[in-house]
């Protein structure tokens, strides 16, 4: 077990002693924290971490402390909502808004043809969600347009993993990064997307020194300040920062010569790719000086064991797939996986999005059955009992090119379940547009910036209200209990949609109900028997044994397994064409290969080294807009805050949006701390709060994407570009261009006035108005001369969270 | 011989052929991406015609369906990959907005021409036969 003690973080608030504690998984981040959940009264009143479960032992972070006050939260909703004809969301029955929905997804099917009902899904469901969306969406409206907000986060885990070893399933476990001697977070800021995780990282570093540190982020993150190596590079470089690194490693011979030749495929051509690739090239992109790479290509060549995590820096950045791929690539050439401490550890963003994509409820079919192979196709047709010319086949649609299908009136229905997408989309207004002219369902607990472009809304349960399994970033298998009944008038995500196929009269062949399975855990039962003999195999896997063990990684082959830690042990990857996931994709323009080509390459069980080509970001400053913008997350909320916002604790903690710019950036333009500043892109503008420091590089620009309110002015996304990954097709919101402006009015200088009294009349200080006029002296300034005065300065203080010093 | 299948292939060659040429002068990452992907389906297109003219009835699905399926996959990428530049000459005013409005009508009829060409398909070989042929965007079965 890594941790040497156990923690149990708890927060309740409660009258006297709690009724009763329900087993539980945090709901949170994709770190995966065991708990309990407190219930008295038929409320949920509180939470604990579990001590007995290995990936925390009882800690739990910021956000998970204070996940469930949103669960009693006044706001939440307890009716079905559907817009009359005035414009107005008006309360509705579960009949009149289910047959609507029913109505016009009918409508829908019969004017644009079977794909043309889109489901859009969340990270934050249960597998057991996914798994009837799945079923619902290819066997029941035989649409191809599954896709989730999993798109925006973790896509690009998905398609690196099939590019490189044929299936889905991230190799490594947290287990490998308690024993790995270099542990590298690409595009990873841990201490504030995954604190538990983080903390689990700093106690064994304190205690042993180990592992050795290298952060790779163009922001000097909470995680960059702990680290041994930083490398600070570039907005867009990630792939030059690669290339130069393994080109490196490959010249100073630091490769298992033996591994590449007997586990591998696609050597000479990923090596033909970086040959024009030295360090000083690298440098040059990258901004990285070159003793500094030089370190890192030193440490990444010679390390006995290496652990290589990503998330979003790597995900929602150029070339996200190209980069990942080389990320297992390094590995491959290095023989640094399926070995302990050893692994590409591709993260997850959200507690559940792994489950969507094992499930099938996006992209590829459930239990990482190929699209594309008619095989697999034909045993999906075999177990859910339908004719297999029914089920749409190849590649999918990623969300942005459904809202590009909605642009063109190609879909007539479009079901938002459990993500707040006017929030949470890049160039949201582009995608609000589109919205307005389809039929909406959204299903949520609460009113929130999606709602207000719904044609009915649904109310769903939250965490603590429903039972179910998740899967976290390394495979782990967690179950939730229920430990309360959802509010009166509210349902569950897996029973709306148990509903929509009844109404739907959803039939098998047979003419029997497509759907059979009734409780979450029948249709776990269900998803166990068509994972049989797939790589996510969950056969071993019960409701009671998640209990028993606390949590279970896939393959769990039997009732006697405990699971697998560490995929590829027996370094046979899942690349035999009748078995693999996906016959892969183009490495630089993504287009679907053939079973042919994928066949020709012979891999045969054996990994795929791809070439990887650099391509410079999409957009990139220019004259106009001369600064680099990148968008993210804070350790104090959860992507659009809706539950987070709930939290006293939390709101309290970060409460506005805001901009971080470099000092000597906003010293160039004369910005002051907490002046309101306005930053636009070409698609648009927010006006925020400037936090001035050097956590952003000069150049470079950070809004944290929680804050969206339609009124506020603060949406990161009102300012992204939504071009996306070739490959995986996920947006990328880390590059866009910007230009600050300031927001300011002039003030005349009269006669007898100082700059002390000006500052006074505009409730400044005198040294804000000296900076904010780059005036150096308080007497430089004579009647009639102007001054520039902010029109509002707001203080946004970010109360820092790093328990790893305080607790251990 | 199908002819006609054969005449919206060519429809597909020559509108690809058009596009190539009218973004010849221009350099961006996402028209790298779109040109790579429009040169691979201008090769396909170019092994594929001849093959569908060289029987006296129909091409065997055999011959030419390695040839059909990269075409449609090709385009399928293409098509967003080109909307993306669209919208990032717009936004960045790029010489090459002039030409964008140009190309637009040009992926529209290449997208009408593979629709029409997935019916004939269907019809000549069947949808079972070509249902991993066509992607299911294009596949008049599903669509």
């Amino acid at each position: 077990m890594a941790w040497e003690k156990e923690r149990i973080d708890q927060n309740i608030y409660s009258q006297g002693e709690v009724d009763k504690w329900v087993y539980s998984t945090c709901n949170i981040c994709s770190v995966g924290c065991g708990c309990y959940t407190a219930v008295k009264d038929g409320k949920i009143v509180g939470i604990k971490g579990n001590g007995d479960h290995s990936i925390n032992r009882g800690r739990l972070g910021p956000k998970g402390e204070n996940q469930w006050y949103a669960n009693n939260a006044p706001d939440r909703l307890t009716t079905p909502l559907i817009r009359d004809e005035t414009g107005n969301l008006v309360p509705a029955s579960w009949d009149e808004a289910m047959n609507l929905i029913v109505k016009k997804a009918k409508q829908s099917l019969q004017e644009k043809g079977t794909n043309s009902i889109s489901i859009y899904s969340t990270g934050q469901g249960f597998l057991e969600d996914y798994y009837a969306t799945a079923k619902i969406g290819r066997a029941g409206l035989q649409t191809h347009l599954l896709d989730a907000n999993t798109r925006l986060c973790t896509a690009t885990t998905e398609f690196c993993l099939l590019q490189s070893f044929g299936a889905d399933g991230t190799p490594a476990s947290y287990d490998d990064i308690d024993k790995t001697d270099t542990l590298m977070l690409f595009g990873h800021n841990v201490a504030e997307t995954g604190t538990v995780l983080f903390e689990r990282i700093m106690e064994r570093k304190k205690k042993t020194g180990k592992p050795y540190i290298i952060v790779v982020d163009p922001r000097k993150t909470l995680t960059a300040k702990e680290a041994d190596l930083h490398l600070q590079l570039r907005p867009g470089t990630n792939v030059a920062l690669l290339n130069g690194l393994l080109a490196e490693i490959v010249k100073k011979k630091h490769i298992d010569t033996d591994f590449i030749a007997k586990y591998t495929i696609g050597f000479e051509e990923m090596a033909n790719s970086i040959a024009d690739w030295p360090l000083e090239k690298a440098e040059k992109l990258t901004g990285i000086p070159l003793e500094t790479l030089q370190r890192a290509a030193e440490q990444l060549g010679t390390t006995s064991s290496l652990v290589t995590t990503t998330l979003q820096g790597t995900y929602q950045s150029a070339d996200a797939t190209t980069a990942c791929v080389a990320i297992n690539n390094l590995h491959l050439i290095r023989g640094l996986i399926g070995k302990p401490g050893c692994g590409p550890l591709h993260m997850a963003g959200q507690p559940s999005s792994s489950a969507n994509r094992t499930a099938g409820g996006v992209g590829t079919y459930p239990a990482h059955r190929n699209h594309s192979n008619p095989e697999h196709i034909k045993e999906m047709a075999e177990l859910w009992n339908v004719d297999m010319k029914i089920l749409p086949v190849g590649p999918e649609k990623g969300i942005e090119e459904q809202i590009s299908m909605i642009e063109k009136g190609e879909i007539g229905l479009f079901w938002n379940i459990g993500t707040n997408s006017m929030v949470s989309l890049p160039n949201r207004q582009r995608a609000k547009k589109a919205m307005e002219n389809t039929f909406v369902v959204v299903q949520d607990p609460f009113l929130n910036e999606t709602t207000t472009i719904a044609d009915v809304v649904l109310p769903a349960a939250m965490w603590g209200e429903k039972e179910g399994t998740m899967e976290n970033a390394d495979r782990t298998i967690n179950i939730l209990r229920k430990a309360v009944e959802p509010p009166e008038g509210v349902k569950t995500d897996f029973d709306i949609l148990l509903d929509f196929a009844k109404r739907m009269e959803m039939k098998d062949k047979d003419g029997q109900p497509l759907i059979t399975f009734t409780t979450p855990e029948e249709c776990f039962e269900e998803f166990k028997r068509v994972s049989k003999g797939r790589p996510c195999d969950m056969t071993g896997i019960t409701y009671d044994r998640l209990e028993k063990h606390n949590g279970l990684r896939w393959p769990v082959a039997d009732e006697n397994s405990l699971g697998t830690p560490r995929l590829y042990s027996d370094f046979k990857f899942h690349t035999n064409v009748d078995y693999t996931q996906s016959f892969g994709k183009n490495q630089f323009t993504g287009r679907a290969l053939t079973k042919k080509e994928f066949a020709d390459k012979q891999a045969d069980g054996r990994a795929i080294l791809h070439p990887t080509r650099f391509l410079p970001p999409a957009e990139e400053p220019n004259k106009d807009y001369p600064m680099w913008l990148t968008t993210g997350r804070l350790v104090w909320h959860w992507h659009t805050r809706t539950k987070t916002g709930r939290s006293p604790i939390l709101h309290m903690a970060a409460q506005h949006g805001y901009v971080e710019i470099n000092t000597a950036d906003a010293e160039a333009l004369s910005i002051v701390e907490g002046e309101s500043v306005r930053i636009t892109s070409p698609r648009g503008w927010i006006e925020v709060p400037a936090r001035i420091g050097d956590a952003v590089q000069k150049g470079l620009v950070f809004v944290p994407f929680h804050f969206g309110s339609w009124e506020k002015k603060e949406a990161a996304n009102e300012l992204t570009a939504d071009f996306v990954d070739p490959l995986s097709k996920q947006p990328q919101f880390k590059q866009s261009a910007c230009k600050i402006e300031k927001v300011r009015k002039n003030h005349e200088v009269a006669d007898g006035e100082t700059l002390e009294f000006i500052a006074k009349e505009y409730g400044m200080s005198l040294e804000n108005l000296k900076k904010a006029n780059k005036l150096t002296s308080p007497y430089a300034i004579q009647m009639g001369d102007a001054l520039e005065i902010p029109l509002s300065i707001v203080n946004v203080p970010i109360q820092p969270y790093m328990p790893y010093r305080g607790k251990v | 011989m199908s002819t006609k299948l054969e005449n919206l292939f060519a429809n597909v060659l020559d509108g690809t052929e058009q596009v190539l040429k009218k973004t010849e002068p221009y350099d961006h990452p996402l028209l790298t991406l779109t040109r790579e992907s429009l040169k691979e389906q201008k090769e396909n297109l170019e092994k594929l015609l001849p093959k569908l003219k060289e029987d006296e009835e129909e091409a065997e699905l055999e011959k030419v369906k390695e040839h059909i399926t990269i075409v449609y996959h090709d385009h399928e990428i293409a098509e967003p990959l080109f909307r993306s530049w669209k919208r990032a000459s717009d936004w960045m005013d790029l010489p090459s907005k002039s030409v964008t409005g140009q190309i637009e009508p040009l992926f529209e009829k290449m997208k009408k021409d593979l629709e029409d060409a997935a019916v004939e398909l269907e019809e000549i070989y069947g949808d079972e036969n070509i249902k991993f042929v066509v992607p299911s965007f294009y596949n008049p079965v599903i669509r």
